[in-house]
């Protein structure tokens, strides 16, 4: 059954994962340049929100029929990325499956990431961002809005447990080790490590609350998930009045956060030359991973087209004729094709699940997952059930315009920024778990 | 390929000319050119006016608006209080729409918006491939099971107790959920600054017209809660040349034609012509009724009615 | 090319302007058509129900007969058809018009019956005054009097509302007065339901009544505001008589707002929905302080060396 390439026996002691793995903190120039190209871009699209504050949504491509656009397609895209978080830190942890220990913590680290920034795209697309506190004064327990913004700050603060918690061992060695740290860095190590000396009972203390989040953020990451479907589901409209939009989304989720998740340990991996942690052994049970999200997307697929395009019942008809075969075939078959079909095959292959090549498949995934998301939230809008009439020619399509899509990079700068800052400032390889999953004595001095 | 655009070009100049010939065809209701002329006859009379920077100002005083004197605690409480005992209801009789959209004008007028901002739009209608087509304005239909106000988050749009579904633009946080529940596409979404924004600034806001409309708000067909308060008819009721709308009180069990004015028993009429609500099988439970276009008074004479402008 | 598309687009114009205004200047009424003679008699009653379905249907354009206050229309304003201009026609060609409609005047072919259509005719032929065939045929006989009275009397078991119009005689005497229209209004929201039963003239003494319809909903006691009077004041006057009478279903108004609804306000929330939500927070959220708190005592642990 487990046919996973045997981890290679390395002569790896506690000192050199420690050092292999703390080492591009504070020796990695490359990775400052780059914080200062995402602020710059931060800055410059900040630029175009603060004229869409100025202007109002006008700025925008959406008007009165295509109400929803680019933003809500983010907001979901967002989310579901997060949603890796949940899928490998807890799921798969608490199925004690053991080759996700390098990768737990980037994953989390992904996870807050995005779900914090899908909390800022919402807002974004607010039409009066000055009354968000409206939500919380006169928020109505039977609307979905209310319910993911709860979740949504709940999935965040879980997530952002689940980074920090088994992060704890690691920080009091980040404490002693990095010496170099600026005050307030070590000041920041010192705190959150809450005095931790790997003492018996510490470990098992610390361990129990990771476990009790682990399991508290598996209703959670599936409620975030499964809301955002309702924002749709809840309406009435030509192609989300359906019932299976919630596990249909969380399957979605899970193929963007596998594919995110990818790119981040390649990236790690080449950057932060981490290629006896994240090892081909972890790409090729993610290749693998994928492969299963990927058929379970597949099959709530089939049944979310095929069974009205069987029935093509009025209302759906039209729009159903323009996803496969109209104005929105080719994003539509992209979608389905590149994210989709396409990798299930390649992936099958062995050779497909090596690093680069699983990387470069997960691109296409990724940026299908994004295009899915479009072509889920605007075409819809599109086919209201009464005819779109008496109104400019600019009501009848849309087009994001440059402040939206300055907006978008935005949103994911910042987030790649969250990335970069924690991967920055905090191990992304867990030292100490790594170092007991081999079997090695970890020692944290006091 | 150049015959299409021909074609095309020919459509939309018909599309043109309804609109012209539409609009040119019929004058306002009585009442407003009654109000025209009253205005026009009555002798500039100046008034002296202390500005806001201190200056004295000699204004006409046709041009003053009227302030609302309730203060806006009052107009808020009350417009979401609704009026005790009624239930509005409206009938629109299909076989008299000739597309004059009187009403249309006579709403943006009401509710300050710009000749592309609907509260009610007549849209040329064909249910399904050789069936007759009919024109059919379109207000919000004021379900009694909306789906609008179920999504959302702050309260600000709500039903109240006289079965009227009002937008609060004090409170509405822009995020278009409820423009996306509707199904029958009956809200807007001040995409930018109101129509007469700067004009109308100092205005009390109420909630019953919504008006003055603020930029990043939804608005919507309110059934002119605020003319229903003084039991006027709505502004789109009251101004149809042709007779096409009934408003009332479903309580009353009567309706009343905003043309002729002629009282009926909304039951009967109801009864006697078949009268149905839009898409039934959404269970939203609409107010608005309507009266099927058999026995024309008007020949339907919208453009060619193509695919694209029925989806 | 383009020029030739704009040839033919300015082509369309003019032959559709063209077109139009042609098709509101010349009715084409077939010679057969006017040869149609009016079956019913100018008298009082028909031109009175001639008015009121002339009120309903024909007033909002064409104004009142004689009055010239027609609405304003571009390319070409309704006739005011108490007109001389307008009377010369024959009835046949009235009728004909009525029935066919043309450019904004609506075809009345189906919404108004025979009957009707002929009645308005004959009120419109009562301003002709070059027939002056109604005049002769003015059949009220009423003594003179003086002080005209309007009795109701309301039989609330039965619903029968009866008015009894009288007047004072020179010799003193009240009598009935007959051949007179009444309107029953009940007041409504936005304006008053007729329910007079047809015909509804008083008899020989005066008298004309009608029944209170048994559906017509009141207030929640059942109260309406019931309004009597002469339907036309040639006769004596704007005459009326109101009244609060109780014939009316007792109708005790439904609140929507009375039940909680997923449509509802916050207030208004259905209880699971927010057991579901307080609850769910609330659980979710004491695990998280509950976490956080356990924290703490991490680097109490550190001491507890074993």
């Amino acid at each position: 059954m487990n046919d996973l390439p045997k981890q290679e026996e390395t002569t790896l002691s506690f000192e050199k994962i420690k050092k292999d793995i703390l080492h591009p903190l504070q020796n990695h120039k490359g990775l400052e340049l780059w914080i200062v190209f995402l602020v710059t871009v931060i800055a410059v699209c900040g630029w175009a929100y603060i004229v869409q504050l100025r202007d109002g949504l006008g700025v925008t491509g959406m008007r009165d029929y295509v109400s929803w656009g680019l933003y809500i397609a983010n907001f979901v895209f967002f989310v579901a990325v997060s949603l890796v978080g949940m899928l490998i830190s807890s799921i798969l942890g608490l199925l004690r499956i053991d080759w996700i220990t390098p990768i737990s913590r980037i994953s989390e680290m992904i996870a807050v990431a995005f779900v914090a920034v899908s909390g800022l795209v919402i807002i974004m697309d607010m039409g009066r961002p000055d009354r968000v506190a409206n939500v919380i004064i006169h928020g109505r327990f039977q609307s979905p809005i209310l319910w993911d913004i709860t979740v949504v700050t709940t999935y965040l603060m879980i997530s952002l447990l689940l980074l920090i918690l088994p992060m704890i061992p690691d920080l009091a060695i980040c404490k002693n080790e990095l010496k170099k740290a600026s005050p307030i860095m070590k000041k920041i190590y010192n705190v959150l490590s809450l005095g931790y000396i790997n003492t018996p009972s510490q470990h098992k203390h610390l361990h129990r609350m990771i476990k009790t989040l682990m399991v508290l953020i598996v209703p959670v990451g599936l409620a975030i998930h499964t809301v955002t479907s309702w924002l749709f589901a809840a309406t009435l409209r030509n192609g989300w009045d359906t019932t299976i939009f919630g596990p249909y989304f969380v399957a979605g989720a899970f193929v963007a956060g596998a594919a995110a998740l990818v790119m981040a340990m390649y990236f790690f991996r080449i950057n932060y030359k981490l290629q006896d942690y994240i090892t081909d052994v972890q790409f090729d049970y993610m290749g693998k991973l994928m492969v299963a999200v990927c058929l379970v997307y597949l099959y709530f697929n089939l049944n979310e087209f095929l069974v009205p395009g069987y029935k093509m019942k009025t209302g759906d008809d039209v729009h159903l004729k323009e996803l496969f075969t109209g104005h929105w075939a080719v994003l539509f078959w992209c979608s389905q094709l590149l994210g989709n079909v396409i990798p299930i095959i390649l992936l099958l292959m062995k050779k497909f699940r090596k690093p680069l090549p699983l990387m470069l498949i997960s691109i296409f995934v990724l940026a299908s997952a994004w295009i899915k998301r479009y072509v889920i939230v605007i075409p819809t809008l599109l086919h209201p059930h009464l005819p779109i009439q008496n109104v400019p020619e600019n009501f009848v399509h849309y087009f994001p315009t440059g402040i939206e899509i300055a907006v978008t990079v935005l949103s994911f700068a910042l987030a790649l920024l969250i990335i970069t800052v924690l991967a920055k400032i905090f191990p992304v390889v867990p030292i100490c778990e790594i170092a007991e999953q081999r079997g090695i004595e970890v020692k944290i001095e006091d | 390929m150049k015959e299409d655009s021909s074609k095309n070009g020919r459509r939309k100049f018909l599309k043109n000319l309804g609109v012209t010939v539409g609009a040119a065809g019929v004058v306002s209701s009585f009442s407003l050119l009654g109000a025209a002329k009253a205005a026009a006859k009555e002798p500039a009379e100046m008034v002296n006016l202390l500005t806001q920077d201190g200056q004295l100002v000699q204004v006409d005083k046709n041009q003053l608006r009227p302030t609302v004197t309730a203060p806006l605690n009052e107009l808020q409480k009350r417009g979401r209080e609704g009026i005790p005992g009624k239930s509005f209801v409206m009938v629109i009789d299909l076989s008299k729409c000739r597309n004059a959209r009187k009403c249309m004008a006579a709403c943006q007028n009401h509710h300050q918006l710009r000749p592309d901002q609907h509260h009610i739009n007549v849209l040329q209608m064909q249910d399904a491939e050789y069936t007759a087509p009919y024109f059919m304005p379109k207000p919000c239909q004021h379900c009694d099971n909306p789906p609008c106000t179920k999504v959302c988050p702050v309260d600000a749009t709500f039903k109240r107790q006289d079965g009227i579904v009002l937008i609060d633009n004090e409170r509405c946080i822009g995020c278009r959920f409820c423009i996306a529940a509707c199904p029958y596409s009956a809200r807007i979404f001040q995409w930018t600054e109101p129509k007469d924004a700067e004009k109308y600034k100092d205005l009390t806001y109420n909630i019953e017209a919504n008006v003055p409309q603020k930029k990043g708000t939804v608005s919507k067909c309110l059934f002119s809660a605020d003319r229903l308060r003084v039991n006027k008819l709505p502004s789109c009721v009251s101004s149809c040349p042709n007779g096409v709308y009934y408003f009332g009180d479903r309580n009353e069990d009567a309706v009343t034609n905003g043309t002729t004015h002629e009282t009926v028993r909304f039951s009967k009429l109801i009864e006697e012509n078949a009268g149905y609500t839009l898409m039934p099988e959404l269970g939203t439970k609409p107010r608005v009724y309507y009266l099927p276009p058999k026995n024309r008074a008007f020949k339907f004479n919208g453009d060619l009615l193509n695919e694209e402008n029925l989806h | 090319m383009k020029n030739i598309y704009q040839l033919l687009t300015c082509l369309i114009l003019i032959l559709s302007l063209s077109n139009f205004t042609v098709q509101a200047e010349d009715w084409g009424v077939p010679s057969s058509a006017k040869k149609k003679h009016n079956p019913y008699d100018a008298n009082v009653k028909n031109i009175s129900s001639g008015k009121k379905i002339f009120n309903i249907n024909c007033k909002t354009c064409h104004g009142d007969p004689g009055k010239g206050n027609m609405i304003h229309l571009v390319p070409i304003s309704p006739t005011d058809i108490g007109s001389q201009d307008f009377l010369v026609q024959t009835d046949g060609e009235i009728y004909y018009k009525i029935n066919k409609g043309n450019g904004a005047m609506p075809t009345f072919e189906k919404t108004l019956n025979d009957e009707h259509k002929w009645m308005v005719i004959t009120y419109l032929r009562s301003f002709d005054k070059s027939n002056r065939r109604s005049e002769k045929l003015a059949e009220v006989k009423n003594p003179e009097v003086t002080d005209v009275k309007l009795d109701l009397e309301i039989q609330d078991s039965s619903k029968y509302i009866l008015a009894h119009l009288t007047g004072m005689t020179k010799k003193g005497k009240r009598v009935g007065l007959h051949g007179i229209e009444m309107s029953f209004l009940v007041k409504r929201n936005f304006g008053y339901l007729d329910i007079s039963r047809e015909d509804a003239y008083t008899d020989d003494n005066g008298k004309v009544e009608t029944v209170f319809p048994y559906d017509l909903p009141g207030d929640r006691e059942g109260h309406v505001d019931l309004l009597v009077k002469l339907t036309d004041d040639a006769f004596y006057g704007n005459l009326e008589k109101s009244q609060i009478v109780s014939l009316g279903v007792p109708t005790i108004p439904v609140n929507p707002l009375d039940e909680r609804a997923m449509w509802g306000t916050r207030a208004n929330a259905p209880i699971w929905i927010m057991v579901s939500y307080i609850g769910g927070v609330f659980v979710i959220w004491g695990v998280i302080f509950f976490v956080l708190f356990q924290m703490i005592k991490i680097p109490r642990l550190a001491q507890n060396k074993e």
